[in-house]
């Protein structure tokens, strides 16, 4: 079977010219080629022999948290993938962050045939390792956040880990009166008694720095839960853009979380939730059944909850 | 155990069994409940919200109350009644409250607040064999809030009661047997009061976790053994006091989060 490489480039003709050489170093291969982390994440849920896709090249020009993503992504499909990051140059703050995402290896400029098979060597050994080591090294994520300003008004932040004592959320200074900010859920593990009380009193902080919408993103099911049973956990001008909802399989003791996202999955008349969901996790076809008591779940949420009988499908399923 | 002439209902088909067994213990309906000493009394219940076994223990100062559910009843009354008949035997190291069959154990000691990430990479490992993420989740949940009782609240209460030189040093002891999680926490302190904890689980289900929360001070949110008790299926609070408090949390495993939400909590709360 042919391998195939995913390469990731906003900018055409350098993503061409790198291509270019990848095809020296591998000539039998055959290449896909994308302008964004999201295209490409997409694209790869339809793709038949996923196991094919031997490594992904993807340019540091995406947002950090992107590539983490990417990367949880591909080790759902198949661990075996590594990821390339190409940069001009990385700060040690970067490839401090790029570690953590466990990135195989960083390639920079410029390109040659003789160093990019070395490196794609390096990553396949890396990656083979850390697929050894990811099946005995224990998940506990100690608590970090990043912040980026995506305009003057308008803010992110990403949530990893525990939020527990001694942990501190981004102070966001010197912002325009009526921002926004955005909060990203999707690393986030879980949030201690103390660490709701640090969430409220920065939430606080926030506000009174000038925020005046929070907009939730990727929320899981702790995180509802406490939003559940904290009144004013999350500020009243809130929203809650995208979250998780889990489902579970009686034979196998397995958990899946469908993720529903405002605008495709629901909005603010109505949300449809299916009952049951298909996986194909590129082992096997799994069929998994709701697994909350939808009135209570999503009590936050104003518009009409309906079920649906037809079986959802699904090509990945999320490790957390 | 006695069993109360009114326990019938709860009790059928099981009765026999438990007459074998902790004859000094009496187990009676919730609804029996004079004002009269506990100690050695365990009071059954099918029907009453997290919220409702708090608010029981809080007016009546029960100490051991048992909810039928239909996997571990008998279980868990041997348990209770255990408790209630030899409280010093559950402080010894290594009391598994769960079925022992097939089951996995695991102990750590701490002695500084530096070792936590120790603590939980090691607690993680163990729970790794637990599988379903949710139940690991809130396993992980408990031991983050076991772990802010002993290292944290403990010493501080300690301090305040004059309970001076004992070593801040905690004891984790996992159990899993498949079906059934217990996470038990030993500290060097035995300053905890269970009045005023029930006093104050009663205060956050009353008000609410929103408004019961404490924003201000140096101490604690005041939520953390509301948070224990919503994971678990059964919590023991047990004191010997200015010696150790030991907490026992049992968390449901293998099982859908449905069901888990289904089980009716029980609670025992004693001092020595």
């Amino acid at each position: 079977m042919a391998s195939t490489y995913v390469v990731i480039d906003v900018n055409k003709s350098r993503m061409n010219t790198f291509v270019a050489v990848l095809r020296q170093a591998e000539p039998e291969a055959q290449f896909l080629k994308f302008a964004s982390i999201n295209e490409c994440q997409t694209a790869l849920c339809t793709v038949d022999n996923i196991n094919s896709v031997k490594g992904v090249f993807v340019k540091l020009d995406s947002n950090l948290m992107q590539i983490s993503y990417l990367i949880e992504h591909l080790t759902a499909m198949n661990p075996d993938m590594y990821v390339i990051v190409l940069a001009n140059e990385v700060s040690l703050e970067i490839m401090k962050s790029l570690v953590q995402f466990k990135v195989s290896q960083v390639l920079m400029p410029p390109y040659d045939v003789n160093t990019l098979k070395l490196k794609m060597k390096q990553a396949e050994n890396f990656q083979s390792l850390l697929v050894k080591e990811l099946k005995t090294l224990p998940v506990y994520r100690k608590f970090n956040s990043w912040h980026e300003a995506i305009s003057q008004n308008m803010h992110v932040i990403y949530l990893i880990g525990w939020l527990a004592e001694n942990c501190d959320l981004p102070a966001i200074k010197n912002i325009p009166k009526n921002s926004t900010l955005l909060v990203d859920c999707n690393l986030l593990d879980g949030i201690s008694s103390i660490g709701v009380r640090t969430w409220l009193l920065w939430v606080k902080e926030m506000k009174a720095a000038g925020i005046s919408k929070f907009i939730f993103n990727n929320v899981r099911s702790f995180f509802i839960n406490q939003i559940n049973v904290v009144t004013g956990f999350i500020p009243e001008e809130s929203s809650i853009d995208s979250f998780y909802i889990r489902y579970y399989n009686e034979e196998t003791d397995e958990e899946f979380e469908l993720p529903l996202k405002r605008g495709e999955s629901f909005n603010e008349k109505e949300i449809v939730v299916p009952n049951c969901v298909k996986v194909n996790d590129g082992s096997a076809e799994k069929i998994y059944f709701l697994d909350e008591q939808l009135d209570k779940t999503l009590a936050f949420y104003k518009g009409k909850i309906k079920t649906s009988d037809v079986i959802a499908n699904y090509n990945f399923k999320r490790t957390g | 155990m006695r069993i109360h002439p009114k326990s019938q209902d709860l009790l059928k088909d099981i009765s026999k069994e438990l007459e074998t067994c902790f004859t000094n213990v009496e187990v009676c309906p919730l609804n029996t409940w004079g004002d009269d000493d506990c100690k050695r009394k365990v009071f059954v219940d099918d029907s009453l919200s997290p919220k409702s076994v708090i608010a029981n223990f809080h007016e009546k100062k029960i100490n051991h109350l048992v909810q039928k559910n239909q996997d571990y009843f008998i279980q868990d009354l041997k348990r209770a009644a255990f408790i209630a008949d030899q409280p010093e035997k559950y402080f010894e190291p290594g009391t598994v409250l769960i079925d022992t069959e097939g089951a996995d154990n695991l102990t750590i000691t701490i002695n500084s607040r530096e070792e936590k990430v120790m603590l939980i990479d090691k607690a993680m490992e163990f729970l790794k064999r637990v599988g379903n993420e949710t139940a690991i989740q809130s396993a992980v949940s408990v031991i983050e809030e076991l772990y802010m009782n002993a290292m944290i609240d403990a010493p501080k209460e300690a301090n305040k009661l004059g309970i001076t030189g004992r070593p801040t040093t905690c004891t984790f002891e996992l159990s899993y047997n498949k079906k059934q999680l217990q996470i038990g926490c030993t500290d060097s302190h035995g300053s905890l009061d269970v009045g005023k904890l029930i006093a104050r689980l009663n205060e956050v289900y009353e008000k609410g976790a929103g408004e019961a929360i404490r924003l201000d001070g140096d101490g604690g949110a005041g939520l953390g053994c509301f948070f224990l008790f919503e994971q678990c299926s059964t919590v023991i609070f047990g004191v010997k006091k200015g010696i150790h408090t030991k907490v026992s949390c049992l968390l449901p495993t293998n099982i859908s989060s449905r069901k888990r939400n289904e089980i009716k909590k029980g609670l025992l709360g004693f001092e020595i």
